[in-house]
């Protein structure tokens, strides 16, 4: 199907345009999947709540700054360097450091109220529900 | 934007050279700063979702394992729907160059960060040789 559409005697130009969008959006997709973006996010769903799960070795609960603004969450956090002592050499120095700032957005709106967030081993656990205006409504069909 | 990037993220190991594992999970490799002192070397190793009961470290020889097993991060009733950090096991392996006092290994889990102090034996320790004049 691609490549009939390629061959179609439509206008090159636009034909172009489109091929270069569509590989663009593949570079994209790798990169979004291949995110070193720090730090990484999992994003569960169902239809009445979301559950924000991020892995945030390191840092103490009280360094994590959540905030829900509309549809968009945004986690702030920072870690810190271990401080360097007298007489040490550093042989490796792979784990990140400094001020971390993420933006997600939502997939629908939540209940700013209700936010339930946990921390464990690490793992930083954010549950959302659903506004109540936004659950989806049951119509009920009668046989006329 | 962060001020610092993480540039490296976690990676994912084959896990042929080590044995089969019975359960088909991810093997990841922590991230690790090591830090050497005159007295200790220092190992900081990111392993969220671990704790002290789920972490497994042997030192052989000089082959030092580090490996952390996290639970299960289903969620009933949801789907993932975006995915940055997929749910495995981790395992580490360092070839340590010195002799290490094996009695004195020292190790910490913290916030899902493993802290390994493996002090070196004193007969390894460098020793300062005082020239007295005669």
């Amino acid at each position: 199907m691609f490549f009939q559409e390629l061959a179609s005697p439509f206008d090159r130009a636009t034909q172009m345009n489109i091929l270069q969008e569509r590989l663009s959006r593949l570079i994209n997709d790798v990169q979004e999947t291949r995110n070193t973006e720090f730090p990484p996010i999992n994003v569960w769903v169902s239809e009445k709540n979301i559950v924000v799960v991020s892995e945030v070795p390191g840092i103490e609960p009280d360094d994590i700054d959540l905030a829900v603004c509309n549809q968009t969450v945004t986690l702030k956090t920072r870690r810190e360097l271990l401080e360097p002592h007298e007489g040490q050499t550093v042989h490796r120095r792979e784990r990140g450091h400094g001020q971390f700032t993420r933006s997600i957005e939502l997939p629908y709106a939540i209940d700013a109220e209700k936010v339930n967030a946990s921390f464990s081993n690490g793992m930083l656990r954010v549950e959302f529900n659903r506004a109540s205006a936004d659950l989806p409504k049951k119509i009920t069909v009668h046989a006329s | 934007m962060s001020s610092a990037i993480a540039e490296r993220k976690k990676e994912e190991i084959s896990t042929n050279q080590i044995g089969e594992p019975v359960r088909n999970r991810r093997v990841f490799t922590p991230l690790a700063d090591i830090y050497e002192t005159k007295e200790h070397i220092l190992i900081l190793a990111d392993m969220p979702g671990v704790d002290e009961q789920s972490i497994d470290i042997t030192l052989e020889k000089n082959v030092l394992t580090i490996q952390g097993f996290t639970p299960s991060e289903m969620e009933a009733g949801l789907r993932l729907v975006h995915s940055e950090c997929p749910e495995g096991n981790y395992r580490r392996i360092f070839a340590l160059t010195e002799e290490i006092d094996r009695d004195g290994i020292e190790a910490t889990v913290k916030n899902g960060v493993l802290k390994l102090v493996l002090p070196k034996s004193p007969k390894s320790m460098a020793r300062k040789i005082t020239v007295k004049s005669e």
